[in-house]
């Protein structure tokens, strides 16, 4: 029986698929200022949105800096081991559900599909398929 | 766990492409079969059983224009085990 989880992964991979067949078509934009308020702490460069049955999706990869834990709360385990220099940029794919105003109504759980369709939305904006078969018109 | 998080990247980059990328697609899921025997030896409770699930589907899976479906049914379950890891992982942490 799917869990509540593969349920997630499954309609991330049916995203996947709509976009590899160009059936979800999306727009790059720029982020909105809520999103992306000036901050050494958080970055995020662009975002991309689509329709899907009159819903909007916005898929972005958000870059954060991650400061030294403060060790009387990190936990043991952790703290031994970890060889990290800090501070840290680290990097998350975030899928979002809008509502009518723009806002994220709902964030998807995190799970490596997500990575997987930004790759794909990147692929797709840039062309790189047209751009491919440009060259190798121009070559033959 | 690692490397098979890599093939699922792979596969679903392959996917872009399915017709062009035939080939690598069957080889990265042959790759693939070893990864999960060498993962089922050293599993021991449910992850296993999925591991040795997705590992019969992609060995029973022969790889063609025809079959772009099946791949990424195969896709789909794979990054669902990886998933099912990482659980197992966090879950033998916590037992430390």
């Amino acid at each position: 029986m799917a869990t509540e989880r593969n349920k997630w992964i499954e309609a991330v991979g049916k995203l996947l698929e709509l976009t590899q067949d160009r059936e979800l078509v999306w727009q790059t934009r720029n982020p909105p200022t809520h999103l992306n308020p000036q901050s050494e702490y958080r970055r995020i460069d662009v975002v991309y949105e689509t329709q899907f049955k009159d819903r909007t999706l916005r898929l972005y990869e958000l870059k954060f800096k991650v400061e030294k834990p403060n060790p009387l709360f990190a936990a043991t385990s952790a703290s031994i081991f970890d060889q990290r220099q800090y501070p840290y940029w680290a990097k998350k794919t975030v899928l979002e559900l809008l509502d009518q105003n723009g806002l994220s109504a709902w964030a998807f759980p995190d799970i490596d599909s997500i990575d997987h369709l930004l790759t794909s939305v990147q692929y797709q904006v840039a062309g790189v398929k047209e751009f491919l078969d440009e060259i190798l018109a121009a070559a033959s | 766990m690692k490397e098979l998080t890599t093939s699922s990247q792979h596969i679903s980059e392959y996917l872009n492409e399915f017709e062009e990328f035939i080939p690598q697609i069957a080889e990265e899921l042959g790759r693939s079969v070893g990864k999960l025997k060498s993962l089922e030896r050293k599993l021991s409770s449910s992850p296993k059983a999925s591991v040795r699930k997705l590992r019969r589907s992609i060995s029973s899976c022969k790889v063609s224009a025809r079959n772009e479906a099946r791949v990424r049914e195969i896709y789909i379950e794979m990054v669902i085990v990886v998933e099912e890891l990482k659980q197992h992982q966090r879950d033998l942490d916590w037992e430390i």
